[in-house]
Order: structure tokens, then sequence, then C-alpha cells
């Protein structure tokens, strides 16, 4: 007796990793982000997700959370 | 049945995060006083350590408010912190001493609530609210038997931890930065809008547990309409990553 296993790899779906169209609704320049007690500039929040600071690891992180949205 | 009662605190300053927080404790306030509630607030200038521990032994409020700035151990008012667990020089050095992780990690966040920051960054910081530590009287207990509702950065770290402690049923808050943007487009609202999402849940009779869960399907929802506008799901998504709600979930204000 033949036993035909059909095997097929199991399936997970793929999470893709966000692409973003643009940084902000309004115009970077326009924009100001609130963090706690002062408020920053597009341009400083990129510069602290590019650097490896403690905050900025933790932005990167949830920036990869956002790949399960 | 007694109305339950709600007390607002709500400092401001322009052109300070709070500018905006403040508008959103307005919209709580008038939604309050819309269902019915016995409803106090104290606002700006008068968001003192003072008065507000005096309202809360006065007024006795089963829903405290708070849309403000915080720190690991305290909320703050309009120049200082109102409410807070105080903790002293030796309980801080047992902390940073204790070789336990949680511990120590609660000393360094208490000292240094961002941690490593960059420069380029966002390393320009002035008006550190959280330095120095809070020196007035410890007074969470005066919120005894209460729900907390905290719009405000970091003060879940510790001094939601220590509310539990000390009576208060159930804490919500945030255990590291509130972060909205701000621009010409009022983006600002929509993240007030997620915030008054629980508030409102709670006035309506439900319980902290609903009320985050209907907070949750308004933020996910946002997050993936915006998910291809970086500085609009990534704060939002960081709010509810960094959200603590602790005690009681089935406290509701009934």
């Amino acid at each position: 007796m033949v036993c035909g296993c059909n095997k097929q790899a199991a399936q997970t779906p793929e999470i893709k990793k966000t692409k973003f169209e643009k940084l902000s609704l309004d115009t970077p320049e326009n924009t100001k982000i609130m963090a706690g007690y002062a408020e920053f500039s597009i341009q400083q929040l990129e510069d602290e997700i590019n650097s490896n600071s403690e905050i900025g690891r933790k932005l990167k992180s949830v920036e990869a959370e956002l790949d399960k949205y | 049945m007694e109305t339950a009662k709600i007390l607002v605190m709500m400092p401001m300053k322009p052109g300070d995060p709070t500018q905006h927080t403040y508008q959103w404790a307005q919209k709580a306030v008038q939604m309050a006083k819309d269902f019915g509630y016995d409803i106090k607030t104290i606002e700006k200038d008068n968001v003192t350590y003072e008065n507000v521990t005096k309202s809360i032994q006065t007024f006795k409020p089963r829903l405290f408010a708070s849309f403000s700035h915080g720190c690991p151990n305290s909320l703050i008012g309009q120049n200082e912190c109102v409410i807070t667990r105080k903790f002293s020089v030796d309980e801080m050095l047992e902390m940073n001493e204790s070789g336990i992780p949680e511990k120590v990690d609660v000393f360094r966040k208490m000292i240094n609530p961002l941690g490593g920051i960059s420069c380029p960054g966002i390393c320009e910081l002035s008006n550190d609210v959280c330095n120095p530590l809070c020196n007035n009287k410890t007074n969470i207990g005066e919120l005894k038997n209460s729900i907390i509702f905290a719009t405000a950065c970091f003060s879940a770290k510790q001094l939601g931890a220590c509310s539990t402690k000390y009576g208060v049923q159930s804490y919500i808050g945030f255990q590291d930065l509130l972060m909205f943007p701000v621009d010409t487009m009022n983006s600002q609202d929509m993240f007030g809008e997620v915030q008054l999402e629980f508030y409102k849940s709670l006035l309506m009779g439900n319980t902290v547990n609903q009320a985050e869960q209907d907070m949750i399907r308004l933020e996910d929802k946002y997050i993936k309409q915006y998910k291809p506008i970086k500085y609009i799901s990534l704060p939002m998504l960081w709010n509810k990553v960094n959200r603590r709600i602790l005690g009681d979930k089935n406290a509701s204000l009934y």
C-alpha cells in the first residue's frame, strides 16, 4: 500500500514590513511631536530612532510592531 | 443612589503639551456634565499640591482624572507635583542596591525617566518636570477607593503601582512617554479622542476592562487607517504599548 502524503509546507501569513508613504499628515515643517514635557520636530524623532539610544531602540521596536497591523 | 463624583485636574501652560491636554480635559468635563455627574475641576494655576489634596479630601471623588504631566512617582500640577508617593533617600538607595532587576529598573526610571537619549535627537530638554524628584508628602492614599485615570507620562511606572497598595481601586496611566503629533490639521484631536473613549466608556457605567476594550477598538482602527503615515501610527501604537491598567479591572463608577 502506498501511503501518499501530500506534504505541504506549513503556511504562515507573511508579515510585510511597514512602508510609510509619508512621515506626517501635515507637512513635517508644520508638525510637532509632543512627548513628555517638550515638543520635538519630526527630524529630531527620526534622529533619535536612528541612534542607538534607549528611547531610539524602544521607538524602533514599536515601529516593528506596526508590521502586524 | 448618590451620583458618582468626578474630579478633573487640568493644568495648562501655553506652548506646552498641556495646552492640548487641557482641551481634552475640557471635553472630559463637558462629557461628565452631559451625563449628569457631580463634577469638580481644578484648573491652571489652581493646580497646586495644597488645592488638589484638599479637594480630594473634601470632595471624595469616585473618579480622579488627570490631564497633566507625570513622572514615575507623581502627577504634576501647574508648577509642582500634586499627587505623589514620596520616596525617602534611604528607600531610593535600598532600591538601587537591592540587586533586584525590577527595583533597580524603577530606581533608574525615577532618576532618569527618559533613559538614554541622543544628540542629534531629542537631547534638547529643558524644564525637566521630573527633576528634582517630588518632595511633597505622600498623598496618593487620599484617593483610596477611587479610580484614577491619568493622561500623563510615566506615572503608571511607580505611582500607579504604589496606588493600589494605598487602596486605590484601579489606576489607568502610562509607564513611559505619552506622545502625540500637533499640526495645522489638528491630528492631536485623534489622540484626545482615543483617551476620551476610555473615559466615556467609564461614564457610561462600563468596567475598566470594558472601557479598555472600547479604547483599543478605536486605537486599532486609527493605527490601521493611518499605518502609512509614520508619525500618526507610530505614536498611536507607542501609547497603546505603554498604557498600563493596574488594580481591579472590574472596577466601575458605580
